[in-house]
């Protein structure tokens, strides 16, 4: 690669241009090999771009889904987590603590955590689904 | 089905309408239907073997590209599954939270509608997210 140059880059991936072709890297790559190289010329230009674009934007989607599904999952344990304090840590006086009414403070904080709780948690299986068909996607169409 | 870039000399062996198998001089070359101006997939020599090996490419390609298809609609039955359940979700907690801290004060027909979309959307999610990983399972280990 030392005398290659780099046309295009996103941050999962690189493409490097030499006399011989054209080259598609991973970023993260231990391995001294190109994943994907191509001819010289147009038309192996026009590929290299166009698979350099479907596989940056492919690892770009799963890692979003990746991170969707952690903020998700962060929010149901952080709402849980509330919610049992709450339980512990009562802030009502001793005499209404128990009444569920909207007159009470804990019932209406129960009742936003609750929402936020629910939220979080579609958020985590909806994201953990996604990325798992977005990562067997790709896999399919790679393994072509 | 004339395929761009192709020698008019060339023979067609077998077409469908992902790929085309063709037959010249110099041996058996598979294309693709779709992409155009572009070289050949894979080429195979002009002997006995080669044309064993182009037309099990050629029937491994369509398949493989069949399948792909039914993937492609389980995979859109997951995303628009879960955007459903996740947007149901947030209404229920929006109705919920409003309703118990006094926003809202008459939600009940409304909240039932969403929680009753939302478990719909929830049970075709799981349902269409569970058939899409046996079915790759299955379809990768028939490759």
């Amino acid at each position: 690669m030392d005398a290659s140059e780099v046309i295009e880059r996103s941050w999962s991936h690189f493409l490097t241009r030499d006399d011989e072709g054209f080259a598609l890297w991973g970023v993260d790559q231990d391995s001294e090999h190109p994943l994907l190289t191509f001819p010289a010329g147009p038309v192996g230009e026009e590929r290299a771009l166009a698979t350099f674009h479907i596989r940056s934007r492919e690892t770009a989607r799963v890692r979003r889904f990746g991170v969707a599904a952690i903020i998700g999952g962060a929010i149901f344990l952080l709402t849980n987590l509330a919610e049992m304090a709450l339980d512990v840590f009562p802030i009502d006086p001793p005499e209404t603590a128990n009444l569920f009414t909207p007159e009470n403070l804990s019932y209406k904080i129960q009742a936003v955590l609750l929402g936020v709780e629910g939220v979080g948690y579609a958020i985590l299986l909806v994201s953990v689904g996604w990325y798992v068909v977005a990562w067997l996607q790709r896999r399919w169409r790679r393994e072509g | 089905m004339t395929t761009p870039g192709v020698e008019p000399a060339a023979e067609e062996i077998g077409a469908n309408r992902w790929f085309v198998l063709l037959r010249d001089d110099v041996g058996y070359a598979l294309w693709s239907a779709a992409e155009e101006d572009d070289g050949p997939i894979v080429t195979f020599p002009d002997s006995e073997a080669g044309f064993d090996d182009a037309w099990g490419a050629f029937e491994r390609r369509t398949r493989r590209a069949r399948r792909g298809r039914a993937l492609g609609w389980l995979a859109a039955g997951v995303a628009v599954s879960g955007g459903l359940w996740a947007l149901g979700s947030v209404v229920e907690a929006v109705l919920y939270t409003g309703a118990a801290t006094g926003l809202f004060r008459s939600i009940s027909s409304i909240y039932t509608w969403a929680v009753g979309a939302d478990s719909a959307a929830r049970i075709v999610f799981e349902v269409a997210l569970a058939t899409y990983v046996v079915v790759w399972m299955e379809l990768r280990r028939r490759d």
